[in-house]
């Protein structure tokens, strides 16, 4: 095994979405994916384009952001060190739902969705534990986003007299 | 200065005497919220507690409860942040350098400082509801040996939202303190965090034996705040809420901010969650 192999499954057997789950595994997972650096400004996908890449990051800050013309970007989650960027490259339509632009300089753990995709298909035990780890960060996006409706700093507190 | 237990007897006709402070400075802090720098007529040093509050008076407009937000120098000067909302909140906020406003207090309980000392501290605070917090934050940065580890976790709506930059500066530069802030709508310029202020405690990891939490901002904030630390494991008696209700006399007398079993003004502002936890986040209470 060459060094940035034996790096890579040493990052990614430490990363909290894959954590816990059998070695041999985790190893398969491995083969498939690399290791990828970003710089602050530069944009990983748009919103809309299919984007055959998962991402598992290992440090740094990337924000999510929809283009809303004339507005321009707005910013609306950053995603950091020990989180899962590009969920819906495994999820049909395979369509990103954001925008996502580096904000620090981040590296990521690429995984190769089609064949991720694949290896879940052959290997069920494998998809299930894959779904039901990207339903919890779906979920928790879906709670943020419920919480930022919910425009939880909008009362006035102090003195509404 | 910031006095270590209160000072002023409660009840009796010396509450509701109120004295005359001088406006001595004024800031900015977003485009409708303010923080007034007021100094007392006489010599004397103003004690109060972190998290306290005073009832301030705009002449022939009216009193509000307002948080004290600051105690800078000599222990003369009292800052408070005030948001204007209303027609007492618009009159303070106008007060011009120079001119005088009404004070009485301090009231109320504030943040367990003592209680924490030993131990982690987590500061949360959500939008002006960092103003109460502010002092707790000052007098544990004063006193830093005695606190273990310190994080503050800071959410607004915008980054023009933010109170107290310059604050937020000096703190994010010290190496004994982690500051995390975060906003719910980022544009090109923000480099920071987006998210609702919960989403950064993926970022901390608490002892959840060894910390305590202190928690200021609209009732909401709290609510998913409270619930957030209970999830990182954090006992009901080691968080922290400061409430807000329509304070008036001050001392538990007129009734106005009865909070269930409780007068904020006298039994709060700031209680433990397990004082309330079965009140706390109920209408009618």
């Amino acid at each position: 095994m060459s060094s940035q192999q034996a790096e890579l499954l040493t990052l990614l057997s430490d990363h909290p979405f894959v954590k816990g789950m059998p070695e041999e595994k985790i190893k398969e997972i491995a083969s498939i994916a690399s290791l990828v650096r970003f710089t602050a400004g530069q944009k990983i996908f748009n919103e809309g384009e299919i984007h055959r890449r998962l991402y598992l990051i290992v440090y740094g800050l990337v924000a999510l952001y929809f283009n809303i013309p004339p507005r321009g970007e707005f910013r609306f989650e950053t995603i950091g060190s020990g989180e899962v960027l590009g969920w819906s490259s495994i999820i049909e339509p395979f369509k990103k739902t954001a925008g996502a632009v580096v904000v620090e300089n981040t590296m990521a753990i690429s995984i190769d969705s089609e064949k991720l995709l694949r290896m879940m298909e052959s290997d069920r035990e494998l998809g299930y534990e894959i779904y039901k780890r990207i339903i919890r960060v779906v979920a928790d996006r879906l709670r943020a986003a419920r919480m930022r409706l919910m425009d939880i700093y909008g009362e006035p507190r102090a003195g509404a007299g | 200065m910031i006095a270590e237990p209160s000072l002023r007897p409660i009840g009796g006709l010396e509450t509701f005497k109120m004295e005359w402070y001088r406006v001595v400075g004024k800031a900015r802090e977003t485009p409708d919220t303010f923080t007034i720098r007021m100094k007392a007529r006489g010599n004397g040093e103003i004690a109060f507690e972190p998290g306290q509050f005073n009832m301030l008076y705009a002449y022939g407009v009216g009193e509000v409860p307002i948080s004290i937000s600051g105690a800078p120098f000599n222990g003369q000067l009292i800052e408070h942040t005030v948001r204007a909302v209303g027609p007492v909140t618009k009159a303070l906020a106008s007060a011009r350098i120079g001119s005088n406003l009404g004070l009485r207090g301090p009231f109320g309980k504030g943040w367990p400082l003592k209680e924490a000392e030993g131990q982690d501290v987590v500061i949360v605070g959500g939008g002006i509801g960092l103003a109460p917090l502010r002092p707790a934050i000052q007098q544990i940065i004063r006193k830093r040996e005695r606190y273990g580890k310190f994080y503050i976790l800071y959410g607004a709506r915008t980054p023009s939202d933010l109170l107290y930059k310059r604050d937020l500066q000096n703190w994010r530069g010290r190496l004994d303190t982690q500051l995390l802030v975060t906003v719910d709508k980022g544009d090109e310029k923000w480099r920071g965090y987006i998210g609702v202020v919960t989403t950064l405690f993926r970022h901390i990891k608490l002892e959840p034996n060894n910390t305590y939490a202190y928690v200021c901002g609209p009732e909401i904030m709290m609510k998913f705040t409270v619930q957030e630390l209970k999830n990182q494991g954090l006992p009901d008696d080691r968080i922290f809420i400061s409430m807000e209700r329509n304070m008036k006399c001050g001392v538990g007398i007129c009734g106005h901010c009865q909070f269930g079993p409780f007068f904020i003004c006298k039994d709060g502002p700031v209680f433990s969650y397990s004082e309330v936890s079965n009140i706390f986040g109920r209408r009618e209470v």
